[in-house]
């Protein structure tokens, strides 16, 4: 059966999981939110007959796990709707959500309908600094959220995302976590894409507090052992290598966008030389595994030099395709991050300048926008 | 081998679910961010893991589906049970230092089959 699927689909694989960003709505105004600048509207998301279809062809392709995602899912009334058809459909549902709306009779009436595992996001361990960067008063709130989804019995992870602004207060921030009684700690250096690159100047820490934070990280591990899962997201400026692309471009994951458009991870949407299907014109299925979009960077024969005779080009990919695309402009580039790849001076300037510390004051942060900016005109 | 497991009932942590899958034809177990693809005898074994019945009884009902899926001719190849109970118990003890299963001391309330 394995050689059937392969013999079919020229090599490619049915996919694992899928990110269903519901919306881009959302309370807070993360400064380094991945979503796109560009934020679809409520009226051109996906309608719930039309987010079910998504999920029963998913399932068809082999997909079995469904992270609902956003901006924040909550806001869309049809969550549970939506959850108990994955959870009918056997595959595992999971809620990324920033907590902002999640009493104790929603979780309970999410888990009855399926829910599997429930991840809130926090900005900083305490009150203060959390509300400054989410820009909104949510710590509390969040807390609440996270007590619910311990009482109600199910699995609970934080992710945090690592920056400047919070780095050095990593101890808080474990401990935040292990009050909670999480049982998954994702500490997510930020990735700098889309609202993040537009304030990396803010964002973007010295060696020297990522050193500092990675040995706290290295503390607790060791103190927590297996009571605690605690994951470590390298911060990829400072990586020796390129990071690969989520398991490989278009090869385990797809995202479905709030507008129906498929991606092969949640960032690609900003490559405006690739242009992405949208389910309300073609299938999960024929995008998968027919699309131009999906089948561009599969493979390694789309690759410049010098990754095209190096010898790490099957274990990294080249790097980021979108890493590369938003820096250099050129989504077919080696991941500027990588030492060999001709861009890499791009990574060692903003490395420099964080060092130095001498651009912090010079500009402000960006706060990711309420809507849609009527101002940029949708991307298709 | 005596094991700690012996006396008590390994149940599947609440976070992870065990799916037969249709396109791969595989059994898969589904975690928080994670998927593991197994094989036919741990899909068994974590089927068996309802938290209702002790490792001896998880290992005596293996070996009877095995005898019954194997030809007379070959069953006398088949492991002895003390030795299953060993190799199940360890399974499990990966299973639980994993946080996929969790060993109870006790059986888990209503409905106690064994
Ligand atoms: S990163 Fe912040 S603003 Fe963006 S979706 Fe998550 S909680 Fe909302
Ligand atoms: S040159 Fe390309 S393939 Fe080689 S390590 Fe750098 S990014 Fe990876």
């Amino acid at each position: 059966m394995q050689q059937k699927i392969t013999k079919r689909h020229n090599g490619v694989q049915p996919p694992f999981s899928l990110l269903a960003e519901l919306t881009h709505r959302c309370p807070l105004h993360c400064p380094y939110c991945s979503n796109p600048l560009n934020l679809t509207s409520k009226a051109l998301e996906l309608t719930t007959e039309e987010w079910c279809r998504v999920l029963s062809e998913a399932a068809d392709l082999g997909v079995v796990e469904v992270h609902f995602s956003g901006g924040e899912p909550l806001l869309r009334d049809d969550l549970e709707v939506l959850i108990r058809h994955a959870h009918e459909l056997e595959m595992y549902p999971n809620l990324i959500t920033s907590g902002i709306g999640l009493s104790a009779e929603k979780i309970s009436r999410l888990k009855e309908a399926g829910l599997a595992n429930v991840q809130v996001s926090f900005q900083a361990g305490e009150a203060t600094l959390s509300n400054r960067i989410g820009g909104y008063k949510a710590f509390e709130k969040k807390r609440e959220a996270a007590m619910s989804v311990k009482k109600a019995g199910l699995h609970l992870s934080l992710n945090v995302v690592l920056h400047r602004m919070n780095l050095d207060h990593l101890d808080e921030i474990i401990q935040l976590a292990e009050e909670l009684g999480a049982e998954r700690l994702e500490l997510a250096n930020t990735q700098y894409y889309n609202w993040a690159l537009l304030n990396r100047e803010r964002l973007l820490p010295s060696m020297e507090q990522i050193e500092r934070a990675r040995e706290i990280y290295e503390a607790a591990k060791a103190r927590l052992g297996n009571r605690m899962e605690i994951i470590w997201v390298i911060p990829d400026y400072y990586a020796s290598s390129p990071k690969p692309c989520m398991g490989g471009w278009g090869a385990i994951a797809l995202t479905a966008a709030p507008d129906g458009s498929v991606l092969p991870c949640p960032t690609a949407g900003m490559m405006k030389e690739l242009s992405f299907e949208n389910v309300r014109e073609s299938s999960l299925k024929h995008i998968w595994y027919e699309s131009k979009s999906f089948n561009h960077f599969r493979g390694d024969a789309w690759m410049p030099e010098p990754c095209q005779s190096c010898k790490f080009r099957h274990e990294d990919g080249g790097g980021c395709r979108c890493q590369a695309y938003a820096l250099t402009g050129d989504a077919h580039a080696a991941d500027p991050v990588c030492q060999l790849a001709p861009d890499h001076h791009l990574i060692k300037m903003a490395i420099r300048e964080a060092d130095e510390g001498n651009t912090v004051k010079s500009s402000a942060l960006i706060y990711r926008g309420h809507h849609a900016r009527k101002t940029i005109a949708p991307s298709k | 081998m005596e094991s700690i497991l012996t006396s008590s009932f390994p149940k599947l942590a609440a976070k992870a679910r065990l799916k037969f899958d249709k396109v791969r034809e595989k059994h898969l177990l589904l975690l928080p961010e994670r998927v593991v693809v197994l094989n036919e005898t741990a899909a068994a074994i974590l089927t068996l893991c309802d938290g209702r019945q002790t490792v001896p009884a998880i290992t005596e009902k293996m070996r009877a589906s095995l005898l019954t899926d194997t030809k007379a001719a070959d069953a006398g190849e088949l492991p002895d049970l003390t030795t299953m109970e060993a190799d199940i118990s360890k399974f499990l003890q990966e299973m639980e230092d994993q946080g996929w299963v969790v060993v109870q001391r006790h059986a888990t309330e209503n409905n106690q089959t064994s």
